[in-house]
């Protein structure tokens, strides 16, 4: 085979420290794609977040339409409705209110909790597993969180269903109506 | 550019809009970028993101419904304040005259009620992707705080708009969480100072109705607006969306 | 000014830390000052709620061995209940979160809506979260003959008026 003499397309200036490399047909500054995996922030992310809006706006826009805010009779001091259930995400405390003196289930619990998520990072701090859902290296970290959201989602269930006339416990099945 | 005469051209290609907008429309990297840096409002984004930012199964866009949620909750707010009246007299007859009195009040305070409700829950279901995550490590320790925080000020939020219907529900919830507060030790004194100022009196009446209304207005939405610029900017600053380490 | 001189001259660094000290301080004590008196602000002086000593009608206004509600006063009349003959007033603020609770003449007791307090004849707690017996309220007759209550007294369940 022949040895093609080289063509310099685009000859180097030797006094100059840059020269051009190549012309090719893109819309983009880059030749390749760099090596960060990153994607222009306008239209991929844009796009997705606005697409978002729109789409919570409609649910919430057709939520509405079809269900009403309840509203009750008007406050009277002298006559609590039985039973006196707070807005379904304060039924936890309310449960707990329901317990022991209100001071440890109303104030002292949630002051913990909140003390305790706000210092998690700075004592669980290995760097395995970021950036991956349920990653198996944070087992434990996981383990107890879930124990924790059980403990929230499940005080709210059980003030919200199974608590009657009285704060007693019912079935959900044989809730007394309120009167 | 040159002109093209077309309805599009007459609409951009003008002195007025380029004020406004000083770059082509976004669909080179040059102006994408221009895009993102020079609006106020998005500026907040980087120019590039990390492909799993827009993962759609990693953030599952939680925050940002929380965050959709609020300004939705925002908008409708101020829209029921023109009706609404913070009076024990007037507030109870407001809400039914929302409801049948005025156009479309009914759809805002649905709006405003149900956002309410959405916006506790994805606030806390974003906590859990971000927990879940590992989102919260170093080196954002700080924005999990500020994300706290922020869910405590939704908490706020939600409660002392429930006050304001002056209803049956209303009044009962804010009697308990007055006494509540009034439990903290020592009862006597400190207790019993905290439910004075939140209540702003002995009993649960106008006073309290006027200092829910003001919190729930004003100071608590300011507070997390602020919040909520601050978590974004954090975002930003440790380095975008947690994602896993690159081989 | 060279650097030997400002590194020797004590006096102009001193003079510089103190200044320093002095404006920090200021600022902060001025914020602090004002947001004590922010604070304090909040606290209103004059309240404008319903007197804490009232008037509830006559006596013969409650038949003998009831319980009635008061509505208005937030209290109940007892009269003629727990072997004591004359009229006693007892607040129907439940001590725990401040629910109103309900007499139930069956079970001679006051039951709570709220956490389910129970509390008995003598305002005792024998169930549920409440962490004080319900308060009996210093009662009086006034010379126009009606029953007045003065409820920042609290008096033991034995105390009475005669009827
Ligand atoms: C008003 C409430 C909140 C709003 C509007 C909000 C908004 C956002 C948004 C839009 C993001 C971007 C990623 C995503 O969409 O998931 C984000 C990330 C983040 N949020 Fe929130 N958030 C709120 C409350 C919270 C709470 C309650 C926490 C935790 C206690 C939290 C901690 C974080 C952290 C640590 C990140 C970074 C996550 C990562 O890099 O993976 N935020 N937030
Ligand atoms: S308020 Fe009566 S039991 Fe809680």
């Amino acid at each position: 085979m022949d040895k093609k003499p080289e063509v310099v397309i685009f000859p180097k200036n030797p006094s100059k420290t840059y020269g051009l490399m190549e012309l090719i047909r893109t819309r983009s500054f880059q030749i390749e794609k760099g090596p960060d995996n990153t994607v222009t922030s306008w239209p991929h992310l844009l796009f997705r977040e606005m697409i978002l809006f729109m789409f919570v706006f409609i649910v919430l826009m057709i939520i509405s339409i079809l269900f009403n805010a309840p509203l009750e009779e008007q406050a009277n001091p002298s006559n609590t409705p039985n039973p006196a259930k707070s807005p379904w995400y304060f039924l936890g405390l309310q449960e707990m209110l329901s317990w022991a003196h209100p001071f440890w289930g109303g104030i002292f619990a949630p002051t913990v909790v909140t003390i305790i998520l706000i210092l998690a990072p700075y004592f669980d701090r290995s760097q395995k597993g970021v950036g991956v859902w349920f990653a198996p290296e944070r087992k434990i970290a996981n383990l107890l969180f879930t124990i924790l959201v059980v403990l929230a989602v499940g005080l709210i269930v059980i003030g919200e269903f199974f608590r009657g006339p009285n704060w007693q416990l019912f079935w959900p099945w044989n809730m007394p109506s309120p009167h | 550019m040159k002109k093209k005469n077309t309805i599009a051209d007459l609409l951009f290609n003008n002195r007025f809009w380029k004020s406004v907008f000083r770059h082509d429309y976004p669909d080179n990297d040059l102006s994408r970028s221009e895009a993102m840096t020079s609006n106020l409002f998005l500026h907040i984004q980087s120019v590039k993101v990390h492909t799993n930012t827009i993962r759609p199964g990693y953030t599952l866009g939680l925050g940002l419904i929380s965050f959709y949620l609020f300004i939705i909750l925002t908008i409708t707010g101020v829209l029921l304040m023109f009706y609404y009246i913070p009076s024990i007299e007037r507030a109870y007859n407001d809400m039914k005259d929302l409801e049948f009195a005025v156009s479309y009040g009914i759809i805002l305070r649905n709006l405003h009620r149900w956002g309410a409700h959405g916006m506790v829950a994805f606030v806390f279901f974003h906590m859990c992707r971000v927990f879940y995550t590992g989102g919260y490590k170093q080196p954002r320790e700080f924005n999990w705080g500020i994300g706290i925080v922020l869910l405590i000020l939704t908490l706020f939020l939600s409660l002392t708009g429930y006050l304001l219907p002056w209803d049956q529900l209303a009044f009962w919830a804010i009697t308990i969480v007055a006494n509540l507060i009034g439990t903290s030790p020592p009862e006597s004194i400190l207790g019993a100072s905290l439910r004075y100022i939140v209540v702003g009196g002995r009993e649960v009446g106008q006073n309290a109705l006027i200092r829910f209304y003001v919190m729930h207005v004003i100071v608590l939405p300011l507070v997390a607006a602020v919040l909520i610029g601050v978590h974004f900017w954090r975002i930003r600053k440790d380095g975008g969306i947690s994602r896993p380490a690159e081989e | 000014m060279s650097e030997k001189d400002v590194k020797g001259d004590v006096n102009n660094i001193t003079r510089r830390k103190f200044f320093l000290f002095f404006g920090w301080f200021g600022i902060l004590s001025s914020l602090a000052g004002s947001a004590f008196g922010a604070v304090r602000f909040m606290f209103p002086n004059v309240l404008y709620e319903p007197s804490t000593t009232f008037k509830i009608g006559k006596p013969s206004d409650y038949p003998p061995n009831t319980v009635t509600f008061v509505q208005d006063n937030r209290l109940f009349v007892v009269r003629g209940k727990d072997g004591i003959e004359g009229i006693r007033i007892i607040s129907s603020i439940c001590t725990h979160m401040g629910c109103t609770p309900k007499w139930v003449e069956a079970k001679n007791q006051w039951e709570c809506p709220c956490h389910g307090s129970v509390f008995n004849i003598k305002g005792e707690v024998i169930a549920g979260p409440a962490p004080k017996p319900l308060p009996w309220y210093k009662t009086t007759v006034a010379p126009d003959g009606k029953i007045v209550v003065d409820s920042k007294n609290y008096v033991k369940p034995d105390y009475q008026i005669k009827v």
